[in-house]
């Protein structure tokens, strides 16, 4: 069999089981959840393997028919950085939710969590404009019914994101509509090779910037992510935070570095986007440090690090560099922001909250939860041999390639707001002077805290060997070098 | 692009724009519900001038009967209100939509006209497809993976529906013998339009998506009428929301296992694959549909 067959499994295996998982009965649907979780993290390794031994990028047409008329899936080295990261999160939240369904909201959580993935996928190795609509679709359904079952206050949460993911869509949907109307083709590669510049081609980019932006989180488009994101089950928190928000990260570097030219008004566009990515980064950061509760700190350090992934626009435009240290950027929040969320599911279990005034002592009971959520900060915030630190490193030399010396203080600043925040939360569960008795906690199962810890040490290991991986992204021909 | 407008597509055009401020601006939710129900309507009737019979067909069957009965059901419920509205939400949606509206027509205009050699291509293969219409043939050969996800979001929101639901709404509603008497009357009479645009779907607009409509339709009006078996609750409600997109998977698999290839349809079995995905999509569509409207009527037991 051709390799390349294997990328519709990527979107079809994880569908069939979600329709079958929901045949279970409810009270053994967790084991048949789980089972089917795992087959599809098998088949993601399995085709992330694949990938790297054939070194190549992956083209399949899907119903025998070649673009136009057909629809094409793609794979390149970013697709298989970011399908490695798809796995390894996605088997870690699998093992995680399976040992304490009420952290992951209750049997509906796995047939939901399976299109979800299918859909992550999926919107990965796509390479038709309309496909990759229709699989953000699937995960932003998915997403938003998985905030939902964080119980009677996610509701609220979970309608707002609803809201807001659909006019991404739409915002998207319209762009997409557009290339077509110019082009009469809706394949990426096809459309990258026909598109002219102009007033159009400045509207299809300014649309995805604002749809992309709103889906994930980019200032000031943010307002959704701090609630939503705290309001669902921990296991779905990370998901969202680690996966989802990747989805649109990767759309809009796949259209932006596609498509984008030398226009002025593109280049306005790079620079709203950069300010914007600043921002991003100081506002969060400082609303990280202000907060007062596990979930909403990790929260708003989401919103900061999206920061960073819109600078990348500018930052990875002709730079291999800053294009290798985006994609790495992605896949270390990814670990880190992972472990961080899970890390915090436990330690609510085991204190009946999040709140950092109630986590004194934790230190000294569940030291493995408070090391990966230690661990994670130091890796988010850039310190080497994390890495997060790989990604900054790759970062500050494009800007430095491009004397843009802003960036540096942007990249630095940010890194230190991190640290600051990571070191609250961390303090927060050490013991007080006098405390004689440290409270304890609820027993939780080791696992809950082996899962977050494995994630972060994860992000540690792959930054010592993650030499290869840049060299296996930089060479993608998504770089473009327009610049 | 050439600007060849009528009287009544300008009339149309406006209406559409008047309906759609004014179903967000109405205080009362009632005449806000009816206005949508009107501006779904011209919506419908706009698509169908512009020559896309297909949508217009699923525009009135999903977004004004399926919606507009969903949203019929919340307002009997709630507070005939809705929140008030500060004045600047209304001035900065109305000035934000006024330059929403001026940028989208100045960019439309530059629009370079139609390119491609699509809509030939199309006309060149559909003999190979199985489908005699453009429409079919796009949707169930060409892009079929599209469609599959589609089923596949469909199929995400009715588990979120559920999801969120109590799971508690009726096995099976008393009705008066009026009531029953409408729906011997109604229900055949969906039934056959339900078989009847699955069919007509392979030559001319129709498919599974507007059969399905009817089928979801029929359900609801079956279950609020009394009839028995008519919820969808149950083991073999969840059987029948599933089986479309299993079967569509299977295929899929097949094709790719013992086939040419992932979703290539044989030209000699293309026709009989494509009806038979199509009444299986139907129905998982129709119960689909049928759920997340029962799932969240508020008062179980009770039948108007």
């Amino acid at each position: 069999m051709r390799y390349p067959a294997l990328l519709p499994a990527l979107v079809l295996l994880p569908l069939l089981l979600s329709a079958m998982v929901a045949l279970v009965p409810r009270g053994p649907r967790r084991l048949a959840g789980a089972a089917a979780s795992s087959i599809t993290g098998v088949l993601g390794s399995a085709v992330v393997l694949a990938l790297m031994i054939d070194g190549g990028s992956w083209e399949f047409a899907l119903a025998g028919w070649e673009a136009p008329l057909g629809i094409t899936l793609q794979a390149d080295g970013t697709s298989t950085a970011f399908l490695a990261l798809m796995t390894v999160v996605g088997v870690a939240v699998t093992v995680y939710a399976a040992a304490e369904p009420r952290l992951a909201g209750g049997p509906d959580f796995w047939p939901l969590w399976l299109v979800l993935w299918a859909g992550l996928n999926g919107v990965v190795v796509a390479g038709d404009l309309f496909n990759i609509y229709v699989m953000l679709e699937l995960v932003t359904l998915a997403a938003v019914a998985l905030v939902a079952l964080g119980g009677r206050s996610a509701a609220a949460p979970a309608l707002r994101y609803l809201f807001v993911g659909v006019v991404g869509s739409l915002l998207f949907l319209l762009a997409v509509a557009l290339v077509y109307a110019e082009t009469g083709t809706l394949d990426l590669l096809q459309v990258t090779a026909a598109l002219e510049p102009g007033p159009v081609l400045t509207a299809i980019v300014a649309l995805t910037l604002l749809g992309m932006g709103a889906k994930m989180a980019l200032f000031p488009l943010h307002a959704w992510l701090p609630v939503a994101h705290p309001a669902a089950p921990a296991a779905v928190s990370a998901v969202l935070s680690a996966l989802v928000i990747k989805a649109g990260v990767i759309v809009l570097w796949r259209i932006w570095f596609g498509l984008a030219d030398d226009a002025t008004a593109v280049r306005a566009l790079g620079v709203v986007a950069g300010i914007a990515g600043a921002v991003a980064v100081f506002w969060g950061g400082a609303m990280a440090l202000r907060s007062s509760r596990l979930k909403q700190i990790i929260a708003y350090s989401t919103v900061a690090q999206v920061g960073y992934f819109a600078i990348v626009l500018t930052l990875a435009d002709g730079s291999a560099a800053g294009w290798s240290g985006g994609v790495v950027l992605v896949l270390a929040h990814g670990l880190a922001k992972a472990a961080m969320f899970l890390a915090a599911g436990t330690l609510a279990v085991a204190y009946g909250t999040d709140r950092l005034s109630h986590l004194h002592g934790a230190i000294t009971h569940t030291p493995m939860t408070v090391a990966a959520l230690g661990i994670a900060g130091i890796s988010l915030a850039g310190l080497p041999p994390t890495f997060g630190f790989v990604a900054k490193w790759q970062l500050l030399m494009a800007a430095i390639e491009q004397g843009a010396w802003w960036w540096i203080g942007v990249l630095l600043l940010g890194g230190l707001l991190t640290f600051g925040y990571t070191a609250a939360m961390v303090r927060a569960t050490f013991n007080r002077p006098g405390d004689d008795e440290v409270p304890a906690p609820h027993r939780v199962r080791s696992v809950l805290a082996v899962v977050p810890f494995t994630l972060a040490i994860a992000s540690v290991v792959f930054g010592v060997f993650s030499a290869g991986l840049v060299d296996l992204v930089a060479e993608d021909p998504t770089v473009r070098g327009h610049g | 692009m050439s600007l060849d407008i009528g009287v009544f597509d300008a009339l149309l055009l406006t209406g559409v724009l008047l309906a759609a401020v004014a179903a967000v601006l109405v205080p009362r939710r009632t005449a806000s519900v009816a206005v949508f129900l009107v501006f779904g309507l011209l919506l419908a009737l706009l698509w169908a001038r512009l020559d896309a019979p297909d949508i217009a067909l699923a525009e009135a069957v999903l977004g004004g009967g399926v919606t507009g009965a969903l949203l019929v059901d919340a307002l009997a419920s709630k507070q005939p209100h809705a929140p008030p509205r500060r004045l600047w939400t209304v001035v900065v949606g109305i000035v934000a939509g006024t330059i929403a509206f001026l940028a989208a027509a100045c960019v439309v205009s530059r629009l370079s006209g139609p390119t491609g050699e699509l809509p030939r291509l199309v006309d060149d293969q559909i003999a190979t497809t199985g489908a005699e219409h453009p429409v079919t043939a796009v949707l169930l050969n060409f892009r079929s993976f599209d469609t599959l996800l589609e089923i596949a979001v469909v199929m995400a929101a009715v588990f979120a529906a559920t999801a969120v639901s109590d799971r508690s709404w009726a096995r099976e509603l008393s009705a008066s013998g009026e009531l029953r008497t409408i729906a011997m009357a109604l229900l055949p009479v969906v039934a056959l339009l339900a078989v009847w645009m699955l069919i007509a779907g392979t030559t001319r607009p129709g498919g599974a998506f507007q059969a399905g409509a009817m089928v979801g339709a029929g359900l609801v009006i079956a279950h609020l009428t009394g009839t028995r078996h008519a919820s969808t609750r149950g083991r073999w409600g969840e059987a029948l929301i599933v089986v479309g997109l299993v079967a569509f998977i299977l295929l899929a698999f097949s094709t790719a296992v013992a086939g040419e290839g992932w979703l290539v349809l044989g030209e000699s079995w293309a026709s009989a694959a494509i009806l038979g995905i199509e009444a299986v999509l139907a129905v998982s569509i129709g119960v689909g549909l049928a759920r997340i409207f029962l799932a969240n009527r508020n008062e179980p037991g009770e039948a108007r």
